[in-house]
């Protein structure tokens, strides 16, 4: 296990899962998913039908996602279809920005936001990739191979997920680092601030992220293809 | 207002010197690093492998402890929001099927009171003139009877008066005469005196 002491490496492997290595940021993933399924377990537990307390905020994050994102897709069955995964690139990209807010994270060994490293945002670029395939097919059946005659089109195809993993990945990346050379270079108010702006930054990738899947899935699910 | 105010910004104020002093002992401890800037290593394909299988666990989970019974509740709460309209609509209706009753039953009892109001002024009307033809009938008995007890009074002070003035003249006839008649003997003449004198009275 070697810990390269440079912002952004410390994706090192922290265990091994029987042959296959876990790495530090894996973890982090892991503690994200089980607050989530936490705060959603017991806001849904005892669903009421005056919603109160945190049912109040998983109905909101559903209603929110499918009438924001959702409203790109103009097909009413692909939109209902894919609102709990636009949900799920939501709430795991917001997550994880906010998670390098914590105190530490970007400077503690191990301690990195999952959506600073750009596997973490290939993975969530491909299953968007892959969900606008699938909901293609499902929408269109054969039909949706015209789509693939132009070859811009395919070329279309690879670069909508590669912007996506770059696009959030730079960001993040970005911030993270400036945070941690301003930390180093002046630990008093400046970081702060630059963690106020930060707030915003995670929230506007999460919403970006999500935007463009939802738009890519819908061009795929309409008929004109 | 201004005590929340005054928590918030204490809770931020004390929420800045713990990162801040976390930051400074990592520094002194020399866990914290300075960014150089360098890119993670790419590709990394645990992290990409275990990142795809931690979304589709998250995905099942949204699934399982969010969505699912969100949207079941929310088809709940479209079916009692819907039944509590077709009741509403329903009772609308009664409501409207009573107050066109109640209008009619309104309209019937004015159309009564109506009817009362004529009949006892009817009713009024007839007694006032009962009574005045009664009251005139009573004035016109007691003017009749009035009229006949003057006349019979009349009468009476008449023949009075012709008695009186019989006994006047046979006074004035014995003190003429000096001398006693009897009554029976000069009424006669007095009788015819009296009537003679009378009818110029009278």
């Amino acid at each position: 296990m070697d810990f390269t002491a440079v912002f952004g490496m410390w994706d090192a492997e922290l265990f091994r899962l029987g042959p296959i290595p876990v790495d530090h940021l894996i973890v982090t993933q892991w503690v994200i998913i089980a607050l989530f399924a936490l705060v959603a377990f017991f806001a849904t537990r005892r669903m009421k039908m005056v919603p109160r307390g945190a049912q109040n905020i998983i109905e909101m994050l559903i209603e929110k996602v499918d009438g924001f994102f959702g409203g790109i897709i103009e097909n009413e069955q692909a939109r209902w279809r894919v609102t709990p995964v636009l949900c799920a690139f939501f709430v795991f990209i917001l997550l994880s920005n906010y998670s390098g807010l914590l105190p530490g994270a970007g400077s503690v060994e191990g301690f990195q936001p999952p959506t600073g490293n750009w596997n973490t945002t290939l993975a969530l670029a491909l299953c968007a990739a892959a969900t606008v395939q699938i909901i293609g097919f499902k929408q269109n059946g054969m039909h949706y191979l015209h789509r693939f005659k132009n070859p811009i089109n395919i070329l279309e195809e690879v670069t909508h997920p590669m912007s996506l993993m770059l696009r959030l990945f730079g960001n993040i990346f970005a911030e993270e680092t400036i945070l941690v050379a301003l930390l180093a270079l002046a630990p008093f108010m400046i970081p702060s601030a630059i963690m106020g702006l930060s707030v915003l930054l995670g929230a506007i990738q999460a919403l970006v992220f999500t935007l463009l899947t939802a738009s890519y899935i819908g061009s795929a699910a309409s008929k004109g293809h | 207002m201004r005590n929340r105010k005054v928590f918030w910004s204490s809770a931020l104020l004390l929420s800045m010197l713990m990162v801040l002093g976390l930051a400074g002992t990592c520094l002194a401890e020399g866990v914290l690093h300075e960014a150089s800037g360098e890119t993670p290593a790419f590709p990394n394909l645990y992290v990409i492998g275990w990142t795809l299988v931690d979304f589709l666990i998250l995905l099942a989970l949204l699934y399982k402890f969010a969505f699912n019974p969100v949207k079941a509740m929310l088809e709940q709460r479209t079916h009692t929001i819907e039944g509590n309209l077709e009741h509403a609509e329903t009772l609308k209706k009664e409501m409207e099927q009573l107050k066109m009753e109640a209008e009619a039953a309104l309209i019937e009892a004015k159309q009564e009171s109506q009817a009362i109001l004529v009949r006892a002024q009817k009713s009024a009307d007839d007694l006032r003139e009962s009574m005045i033809a009664s009251t005139q009938e009573e004035i016109a008995a007691m003017k009749v009877k009035a009229e006949r007890d003057i006349a019979d009074a009349t009468e009476q002070a008449r023949q009075q008066l012709r008695e009186d003035a019989a006994n006047l003249a046979i006074l004035a006839a014995e003190k003429l005469l000096e001398r006693s008649i009897t009554d029976e003997d000069n009424l006669k003449f007095v009788k015819q005196f009296v009537n003679e004198a009378g009818d110029l009275v009278c």
